[in-house]
Order: structure tokens, then C-alpha cells, then sequence
């Protein structure tokens, strides 16, 4: 202890010399030469420590290897607690690891450092000296990567001492064989130590797999230690417990340089990445120095005392080779010199010591180097190897880089945001858009609850700094949105708009129910069954009537008011003298608008004021959201015409909405459109007025009633026309005798005539149609009439015939008689005439009953037809004439008793009309006289004379046709049957 | 012609309606009438322009009920208000108190008006009182509130000065 304290002083003495660096890079290299140290010695002196130490080193190993710095420190202060050769022999896997790891560490350089710094400067120098020990390898590792000016002097340091211990090892070893035997624990031979050895190699390869799997970031460097670790093991389990301490040394000696070279080869590959040529090759000197160094290990196999003055030697030896080079590079160079002599002298001085001591004079090495570690900032030599270990470990597992990462990325982050803010936003800004829309892709929910709290706040603000930006961008999508939300959840949609929506339905509905409510009122009320009653008598339809009864409907004014101060906006009202006081109007109906707004309405309804009724005028209020519509009107507004003021309204507010808005008092920020909308409907109530007038409408229920009456009249018309034709033409039958007595129906249809009844021959059947035509000439006649021949009365046939035969008797010229006997008639008589005969027997025929006429009638010429002529002044007959006609004539008159005769005599109308009247009678007295001596009675004979010509003579006709005389029967009253 | 609403809001009685018939009628009544709900007044004034030309401003004056204990005056009736006359009555000092309530609900409902503070009915109380009184109220803390004066309707003090100053003041 008291050369631990010496040590500790003359150490301190130099502290004010050295600067940090030089320290630090000697140092450096001689923990690195110190660890081979331990390491021999370990070997060479048998434990003292028990095996629980063994496991609480391991155990401290298999500790998270990222709790830092400070854990390290544990384990190699475990180490630090051994005393006995298979302890340090555990040092030394233990340090090896601890080198191995040291690639590790420095990946956590910043942290571990930092931590260091952390620590008190009293705590660090009351440190172990196991605890420096470790420091200082850690602080060789990693000044070996950096680029500090005392690297070259490192490099030899650790050279010279290495080629020490070499020999310093070797000897301690085989010095320390006979303590083998007095290990504790289930170490307790050389042998024991070996078997120590293998059961901590084991132990720490259990621990260093786990460790590896969690924290070594160097593959590389991982497979170095396991390289180192198997160069341990195999001397170890080919070695003969017994082993003589040269075949011991040898193989310590070997181990030692594969160590070494493992060491070498792991600095070396970090130097080639990160220092310059020359760097390089300085160090490859080293590793090249301390593998001769260890070549020639047998050679330096000495005594014990031997060692210090090697070291110090050596020390001397390659100080000076250093101070040179580096007087050449470093102006402090020989204050490193020195420092590095001192500690070479010291070592040396130390070499035989016990180790205890050596650690005292370690910590303090330590305790400088944490304090040159803090001065210098080793952290930013470690920066280059940091990220090559992370690009290395990449490789190697992406989770523990990730765990590597973790905790440092988010301090790098900050640390450079708080740099370079813009730079790092440039940075960030490209990737902003493609990271938000992949986590939109990955967790939609996220994205939303991160930036639903604010799109709020944004669209505020958007609408403060351009107010329409927001309205234009949504106004396209809106009516989609509502529809997609109803479709969606229709109900919510329903609940959202109900306080709007449902309060202007209700509105439209009371005005349709209404409607509907006083038409049903007006149906039932005694005046609408009054207006039924008038319109039915008057031939109008009820429409008309009460159109008529709201007459006088009248637009007085109309006002587009500003909602809020009751301003007039517009307005439109008649040239009229008695025009309202708009201002008035408009300040008190916003007033009353917001008394029932406030008063009347309760909480919660959205309701508006609609109407003011007022005797016989009303205010009709249409209201929208900056203003509204107020329509003074007389008389009881029509559908029609609300549906015009909401329309105005709707004019107004969809295309002046803004200037509407906007109104603050001045009329002239109006556009004149829209006090034209407003005249607009000034106007067209008093259009609708004149449109429906009732004279209009009478004329389209002239028109319809035409449309109904007049088909209707000509129908009656043709039917009347019918009916008269039909009651002429069954008049016209029933006055033919042989019809009358049949039931013949007469129907008039289409211009066409139909007959329909019985009757019992054909004959009568078209007599029947014959008299029809003749009566209605040119229409049509249906004959339907049906012929029957019904069999015959002899009877009424018989009388029939009688009466026929009484008829055709009468007539002149016939004289008949007839028999009937079963449908034959027998006619005998004389005719005078032969179409008499064809009379007779046609007439006969006819007669119901009657189917055959034989006649036997004969033809007689009639004598009263002849005359007799006389000549000129003479009345005197002709003997032929008496001879002749006066006989035929006598004998017509003996046949036919009943016959009386008139005589006529004519003159001719030359001479003395006197003389000639009484020539005229005297010739017919001539001839009565020769008809009464031939027996006929006088009585029978009556005598005219006549001057006039015979009627079928005229009085161009010669004169002596006139001087005749001629005869006329006739039949005296009373003697005709 | 431009037309601004303006309302006379205060406590009840202080004389809203006295200042009005005073401003619009030129007449005055110890009658006291109490205002139910709102009374619309009309009045064209000139109100003297930048260049010396006048411009023809239409006073829409809504004459508000006054505030009572248990009725508060409504604020939609003061909705559209470009200005407003707060009054108060100088004899009763807690409607002088009241003060600043009105002009805050004034405010509050009319963002952008200015308001005018007429401390009426002067004329019964003596000048002293009155300058004590000027000087407890100015509200100077307050840019909208244009000024504070005293007035009468009885006199016809200041009458015109408040409505004037007010009209200008809308209208610039």
C-alpha cells in the first residue's frame, strides 16, 4: 500500500505537467498494458477469493449491458476484489470481454461518458483500482479510434509495456504455481484454476451470448472476442493440470498474444476506417511491437525483481522514441515524455508489487483519465465509430438496433432541431406529406385523434385570415356530404335539421291544413251550401262565386327589412298619396318581430312571426337570415301570391344576399334589382286580379257548359226530330185502311227509319214501307216489318168484297156484281172503259182473303160521250142520228133506270147570241123530244142550253163543233143507292 | 338617404323619452308616461362631413322601456344599433351606477357602435354636484363611449350635442 501511495503521489506530482491529451494517450496505453498485467498475474498467483465472487463477476456481466458505464465498472470492480490467480484468470475473460465489449461501449460512449461525468471527481478517485483498470482500457479502446495527438505515443507505450509484461507474466505465473494448491472453493489447484477458468469461460459465454444478443453492436468485434475467447479456452483444456511453468508460460504467453493480436486486429480495423495512413501504420507498429514483444516471451522469462527495471526499460525506451516523434508534432511532447517515463519508472517499480498496489496507482491513472475524458470531450472522437456500430449492428439485428437507436433518437433529434431549426424542417418537410398519408393508410384512427382536436382552431382561422376560402371549398361537396349523411344515419341528419326544417314544414302545413280546413268549413257552413245553391241556379261554378267573394284583394306595400335594426332595405309601394311610413313601419314590425321572438316564443322553437292580421289587411312577413320580406296587403292573399313573396325572397336573398348583409343604412349600397323584385310583386297581385276576373271566369264556364249542353241539346234535338217522324209515319200508315188495323211501331235512329210490327201479307208488308218513303222522302227505311199470312175471314172477306164492288159501282162507266166464295171472286158487268176493268179486278185482288178475281166483265162504249151535230141556224136532228145514237142513248137509259140525263145544247158564236141561246135549247129540246117519243120519261131528261163552246172545244175551233148537242148523267139525290 | 339606428337605453325614468320628444318634437313634459316595450322616433339630421360638405343622416331612435329591478332591457331590441345614448338621471345615483352595464350589453350586442353617456335632468342638482359627478364618470377607459355629458331635456341642454355628436360619429 505504501508503494500504491507513493505511486499515487508521484503521479500526482505530474499532474500539473502533463497536459490532459498527452495523459490521456498514455495512459491509455498503459491500462492496455495493465490488463495484459492483471491478467498474468491472475494466472500466476492462485486465488484467494471464493467462487461466489466468481458468479457475482458473471452475474454482473449478464447485467443489461445499456444500464452503462457504471455496471462495467461493477463487473471489473468485481474483479478487482479477487486475490488469488483464477480470479484474475476471470479478469483477464473478463477484461477481454471488457475489450470486446469495449467496440459495445463505445456505441454507448456518449451515454456511459456522460454518466461518467456525472460522477463525482471524490467518488471516481476513490475507485478501485480494478475499476481505473477497466477505465483505462476503455479509454485505450477508445482513444485508439480517435484522433488525438498522443495516439502515436499510445501506440508505443503499449508496445513497450506489453513487451514488459510479457515477461513480467511469466514469471509471476510460474512463480504462483505452488499457490495453486491453496485455492478456495471448488478452485483450489492450478488445475482448479484452469477448471475456474473453463467454468467462468462457460459461464461467460452463457453470459456473453445473452449479452451478445442484446448489446454488442460489432459483429466483427463479436466474433473477435469469440476468436480471443476460444484462443483462451483450448490451451486451457489441453492443459496439463501439471503443466511446468514453461510449458505454462508458453502457453499464457501465447494466449496473451492472440489476446493481444485480437486486440491489435480491433483497433487496427477501427483505425483503418477512421485515422489517417500514417495513424495507421503507428499502430500497426505497435501490434507488430507487441507481437515480437510476445515471440520473444521465453527469452524474457526472468526473475521477478527483473520486471520492474524491464518496464522501466522499455518504458524509457519507447518514451524516448516517442518524445521524439512527438516533439515533432506536439509541442507538449515532452511533458508526455516524461509522463510516460514516470509512469514507466513506476510501473516498474510496481512490477514486483502486489497487485493491490497497482490498482491504487491505476485508480489514480483513472481518476486522471475521467478528468481528461471530461476536459477533452472523448465524445466527439466516438462520434464516427457510434454511427459505423449502428450501420453495423443494422446488419446484424434490427431490433437491437432499434433498441440502440431508441433512446438516443429522440436527444439527436431535439439536439439538432435546436440547432438548426430550418434545416431540420427542410429535412423533415419532404417526408411530411408521404408520412402522414402512409399513417393515414396504416392507422386512420390515429391520424384522426391527433389532428381532429385542432382542425377546428385551423378552419377558424382559415375563415379569419380569407373568409370565403372555407365556404367555396366546402359549398361543391355540401349537398353530397348531407346526402351521404343521410344516407349514412339518417336520424342524427334528422335531429340536426329538425329545429329549421321542422319549424317551416309546421309552417307550410298550418297553411295547407288551413286551406284545407276552411274549405271544408265552407262546404258545411250555410254559406257555403248558400254559394252551392247560387252557383247551381245561376249556372256558374262555385270557384267563381268565391273568387267573386274575395274580390278586392290588393297589394299596399312592400318592404325589405333589415332584420337586426329594423332598417328599410328596399321597398315598393303604389303612387299614391297615402304611402306608409316605411321607417316607421319597418322599425316597429322588426320591434314586434323581437318582443314575440323574446316574449312569446319560448326557448328551444325556432318560430317566426309570419303574419299580422289587421280588420281586413294583413302583414305578411317572409323571413330570412338577414332580412325579411313584409307584405302590406288588402283582402285575403292567394296561395299563388305567397308562393311569389317567398319566391321574391328567396331572389333576393340568393342573389343580393351579401349586399343584403351587409346593409347598414344606406340605401344606395342596394342594387335597383331588387327593388324591382319587390314592384315585381306590386304588380302582380293587381295582374292577378285582372287575369281572374269572374268575367273570365264565366266565359270558361260558358265554355264548359257549352262543351256539356250542346251535345246534349243536339241530341235532344235529333230526338225530338225523331220522335215527330216517327209519329208522322205511324200517322201516315194507320191512315191506310188496310193497315190500320195492324200495330205497325215506326223508330227513327241515325237517319234511318225502322218498322217493326206484323202484318198479314207481303203486299201489306211493302204498302207498309211504300207509304213510309212517300212520306219521308229520302231517309232511310228498315223494313223489319215481319209478313204474316194469317188465314183469311170469309166473312170479313165477303163483306169486304161487297164493299169494293158498292165502291168501283159508283164510279162511271161500271156497272158490277160481284160473288165471294172461299177467296174467289167472280165479277160480272160492263165497263165503259177497258182500264176499268184492270180497276176492278186489282182492287178485288187486294182484299184480305181474296185470292183469285175471275172476271167476266164486259166492255160497253158509252153513248153519252157522242153528240149530235146540227147545222148552221138549224135545230132540226139528222135522221141518222136519231136512227143511231138517240137509240143506243135510250137504251143505256132503259138499262140503267136509275140514271137521269142532261141534255145540253150548244151554238156556235156567230150571229145573234140571243138567237143562238135559243137555237141552242131548241136543238136540246129537238133531241128530248126524240128520247121521249122513244118512251123514255121525261122526268128522266133535263134540258140546257148554252151559247158557250162544249167544254173540250175552243174558240179557235171551228164553229161547227160548237153546233151540237151532248149529254151528262147524274144521279138524282135520293135514288144513288 | 342613409338611415342609423340608434337606442336610448337606461333605467327607468331618467328621461329616454323626454330627450327624444326634446330632440325630435322640440317639447317637453313633466308628465311621466312609461314606456312599454319600444317607441320608434324619426328624425333627419345634417351631419357636417370632411370637406365641408353635409351629408343628410335619417335618426332611427328606438325608445327602449327602461330597466327596472325585475325586467332587463332585451337585448335584441338593441340588435342593428349603430350608436346609442346611455342615460342617466343625476338625482338618483344608482342609475348613474347602472352605467356601465348598459354600455357593456350595448357593446356586447353591437361590436362596432359607439355610445354616448347623457347624465340628464342636470338641471336639479347644483353645478358642484354635478362637476363631481362629471368627473366619477368618464369612461374614458372605453374608446366607444364618445363622451359624457350633462344634459336636460327640461333645458334642452346638450340635447342636440349628444345626438349630433353621435350621428357624426356613426357616420364618419
Amino acid at each position: 500500500m505504501g508503494t500504491s501511495k507513493q505511486n499515487q503521489a508521484s503521479l500526482s506530482q505530474q499532474d500539473g505537467l502533463l497536459s490532459a491529451r498527452q495523459a490521456a494517450a498514455q495512459l491509455e496505453g498503459l491500462v492496455s498494458l495493465l490488463l495484459g498485467l492483471e491478467f498474468t498475474k491472475g494466472q500466476s498467483s492462485p486465488g484467494k477469493e471464493s467462487s461466489d465472487q466468481c458468479v457475482g463477476d458473471s452475474q454482473a456481466w449478464r447485467a443489461p449491458y445499456d444500464s452503462g458505464r457504471h455496471e462495467t465498472q461493477k463487473r471489473v470492480g468485481t474483479g478487482s476484489y479477487t486475490r488469488d490467480g483464477s480470479e484474475k484468470l476471470w479478469q483477464l475473460g473478463t477484461e477481454d470481454r471488457a475489450v470486446g465489449f469495449g467496440g459495445s461501449y463505445v456505441g454507448y460512449g456518449t451515454e456511459a461518458l456522460s454518466r461518467e461525468e456525472k460522477q463525482p471527481d471524490r467518488q471516481r478517485s476513490t475507485a478501485s483500482s480494478d475499476n481505473s483498470v477497466h477505465q483505462a482500457g476503455e479509454a485505450a479502446t477508445g482513444s485508439s479510434y480517435s484522433q488525438q495527438p498522443g495516439d502515436n505515443e499510445i501506440g508505443k507505450a503499449l508496445e513497450a509495456l506489453s513487451s514488459l509484461l510479457l515477461g513480467t507474466t511469466t514469471q509471476r505465473e510460474t512463480g504462483s504455481q505452488g499457490q495453486q494448491g491453496s485455492k478456495s472453493g471448488s478452485q483450489s489447484s492450478a488445475s482448479g484454476s484452469t477448471e475456474g477458468l473453463l467454468v467462468m469461460q462457460a459461464e461467460l459465454e452463457s453470459a456473453s451470448v445473452q449479452d451478445r444478443g442484446k448489446s454488442w453492436s460489432s459483429p466483427k468485434v463479436a466474433s473477435e472476442i469469440l476468436v480471443t475467447e476460444a484462443q483462451l479456452v483450448t490451451p486451457d483444456s489441453q492443459r496439463n493440470p501439471t503443466r511446468e511453468s514453461e510449458e505454462g508460460s508458453e502457453y499464457d504467453v501465447e494466449d496473451l498474444a492472440a489476446s493481444l493480436e485480437t486486440l491489435g486486429n480491433l483497433l487496427t480495423g477501427r483505425q483503418k476506417q477512421e485515422k489517417s495512413p500514417s495513424q495507421q501504420s503507428k499502430v500497426e507498429k505497435t501490434k507488430i511491437s507487441v507481437e515480437s514483444e510476445l515471440e520473444s516471451g521465453d527469452a524474457s522469462q526472468q526473475a521477478q525483481t527483473e520486471v520492474g527495471s524491464s518496464v522501466a526499460q522499455k518504458v524509457a525506451q519507447r518514451t524516448g522514441i516517442s518524445s521524439e516523434e512527438g516533439s515533432e508534432s506536439q509541442p507538449a511532447s515532452p511533458e508526455v515524455e516524461s509522463l510516460v517515463k514516470t509512469a514507466a519508472s513506476s510501473l516498474g517499480a510496481i512490477a514486483g508489487l502486489e497487485s493491490d498496489d497497482l490498482r491504487a496507482v491505476i485508480a489514480k491513472i483513472e481518476q486522471k483519465l475521467a478528468d481528461i475524458e471530461r476536459q477533452t470531450g472523448v465524445i466527439n472522437p466516438l462520434m464516427p465509430l457510434v454511427s459505423e456500430l449502428i450501420g453495423m449492428d443494422l446488419t446484424l439485428t434490427q431490433e437491437e438496433s432499434i433498441r440502440v437507436i431508441v433512446p438516443i433518437i429522440d436527444k439527436v433529434i431535439q439536439e439538432r432541431s435546436r440547432e438548426d431549426r430550418e434545416g431540420m424542417s427542410a429535412a423533415l418537410a419532404d417526408l411530411l406529406p408521404g408520412a402522414i398519408s402512409q399513417q393515414i393508410k396504416k392507422s386512420p384512427q390515429e391520424i384522426a385523434k391527433a389532428i381532429g382536436p385542432e382542425i377546428g382552431a385551423a378552419i377558424k382561422e382559415q375563415i379569419r385570415i380569407e373568409r370565403d376560402s372555407i365556404s367555396e371549398a366546402l359549398a361543391p361537396e355540401m349537398g353530397r356530404a348531407i346526402k351521404a349523411q343521410i344516407e349514412l344515419e339518417r336520424d342524427s341528419m334528422v335531429d340536426a335539421l329538425y329545429p329549421v326544417i321542422g319549424s317551416t314544414i309546421s309552417k307550410y302545413m298550418a297553411e295547407v291544413i288551413r286551406s284545407i280546413n276552411e274549405k271544408v268549413e265552407n262546404t258545411l257552413s250555410p254559406e257555403g251550401i248558400k254559394r252551392k245553391i247560387r252557383a247551381t241556379m245561376q249556372g256558374v261554378s262555385e270557384a267563381e262565386l268565391i273568387l267573386q267573394e274575395s274580390k278586392g284583394f290588393a297589394t299596399q306595400a312592400v318592404f325589405l327589412i333589415h332584420k337586426e335594426s329594423g332598417l328599410v332595405i328596399a321597398e315598393a309601394q303604389p303612387d299614391s298619396e297615402q304611402r306608409m311610413e316605411s321607417e316607421m313601419v319597418a322599425g316597429m314590425l322588426t320591434a314586434i318581430r323581437s318582443f314575440v321572438n323574446d316574449c312569446i316564443v319560448q326557448s328551444g322553437e325556432m318560430s317566426e312571426l309570419d303574419a299580422i292580421d289587421y280588420g281586413e289587411s294583413k302583414i305578411i312577413l317572409e323571413v330570412a337570415g338577414y332580412s325579411y320580406l313584409a307584405v302590406v296587403v288588402k283582402g285575403e292573399a292567394s296561395k299563388q301570391f305567397i308562393a311569389q313573396v317567398r319566391q321574391a325572397m328567396g331572389t333576393i336573398v340568393q342573389r343580393y344576399g351579401k349586399q343584403v348583409e351587409e346593409f347598414e343604412g344606406d340605401t344606395e349600397t342596394i342594387p335597383e334589382q331588387v327593388v324591382q323584385v319587390l314592384e315585381k310583386l306590386l304588380q302582380t297581385s293587381s295582374k292577378e286580379k285582372a287575369s281572374k276576373s269572374p268575367t273570365a271566369l264565366l266565359a270558361i264556364a260558358i265554355v264548359v257548359l257549352s262543351a256539356v249542353l250542346l251535345p246534349w241539346a243536339i241530341h235532344q234535338q235529333h230526338s225530338r226530330r225523331d220522335q215527330l217522324l216517327e209519329d208522322r209515319t205511324v200517322a201516315a200508315i194507320a191512315s191506310a185502311p188496310e193497315l190500320s188495323v195492324y200495330n205497325i211501331a215506326v223508330e227513327a235512329a241515325e237517319g234511318t227509319l225502322i218498322l217493326k210490327g206484323r202484318v198479314p201479307n207481303e203486299y201489306l208488308r211493302l204498302k207498309a214501307e211504300d207509304i213510309v218513303k212517300n212520306q219521308v222522302p229520302g231517309m232511310a227505311v228498315d223494313n223489319q216489318i215481319i209478313a204474316v199470312e194469317v188465314p183469311p175471314d170469309p166473312v170479313l172477306a165477303a163483306k169486304e168484297v161487297a164493299r169494293v164492288t158498292k165502291m168501283l159501282n159508283s164510279s162511271d162507266g161500271v156497272s158490277i156484281s160481284t160473288h165471294y166464295e172461299a177467296g174467289n171472286v167472280t165479277v160480272k158487268g160492263t165497263v165503259f172503259e177497258a182500264e176499268s176493268e184492270q180497276l176492278i179486278e186489282q182492287a178485288l185482288a187486294e182484299i184480305p182473303g181474296v185470292s183469285s178475281v175471275l172476271s167476266t166483265l164486259q166492255l160497253k162504249l158509252n153513248p153519252l160521250n157522242s153528240r149530235i151535230y146540227f147545222d148552221l141556224g138549224s135545230a132540226e136532228l139528222h135522221p141518222g142520228d136519231a136512227s143511231s145514237l138517240l137509240l143506243q142513248i135510250e137504251e143505256f137509259l132503259h138499262e140503267y133506270p136509275e140514271i137521269h140525263l142532261m141534255v145540253i145544247g150548244h151554238s156556235d158564236r156567230i150571229g145573234n147570241r140571243a138567237k143562238n141561246q135559243q137555237l141552242s135549247i131548241q136543238r136540246a129540246m129537238a133531241v128530248k123530244r126524240t128520247l121521249e117519243s122513244m118512251g123514255i120519261d121525261p122526268r128522266r131528261l133535263q134540258v140546257f142550253g148554252t151559247v158557250k163552246n162544249p167544254p173540250d172545244v175552243s174558240d179557235d175551233s171551228p164553229p161547227e163543233l160548237s153546233r151540237c148537242v151532248r149529254f151528262e148523267l147524274f144521279i138524282p139525290v135520293g135514288k144513288g143507292e | 338617404m342613409i338611415s342609423k339606428k340608434i337606442c336610448m337605453i337606461g333605467d327607468f325614468s331618467v328621461g329616454k323619452t323626454s330627450l327624444i320628444r326634446r330632440f325630435v318634437d322640440r317639447q317637453f313634459s313633466d308628465k311621466y308616461l312609461s314606456t312599454v316595450g319600444v317607441k320608434i322616433s324619426r328624425k333627419a339630421v345634417e351631419v357636417p362631413g370632411e370637406a365641408g360638405e353635409s351629408k343628410d343622416l335619417q335618426l332611427l331612435i328606438w325608445d327602449i322601456e327602461g330597466q327596472t329591478k325585475f325586467k332587463a332591457i332585451a337585448p335584441s331590441y338593441l340588435l342593428g344599433a349603430k350608436g346609442a345614448i346611455i342615460v342617466a338621471d343625476v338625482s338618483r345615483p344608482e342609475t348613474i351606477e347602472s352605467l356601465p352595464d348598459h354600455i357593456k350589453l350595448f357593446l356586447s350586442v353591437n361590436q362596432k357602435g359607439f355610445t354616448i353617456v347623457a347624465l340628464n335632468k342636470f338641471d336639479l342638482i347644483d353645478s358642484e354636484k354635478m362637476e363631481k359627478i362629471l368627473q366619477a364618470n368618464q369612461f374614458k377607459e372605453k374608446e366607444q363611449v364618445l363622451g359624457v355629458f350633462p344634459t336636460s331635456a327640461k333645458t334642452g341642454a346638450n340635447v342636440d350635442q349628444i345626438f349630433a355628436d353621435l350621428a357624426a360619429k356613426m357616420i364618419g
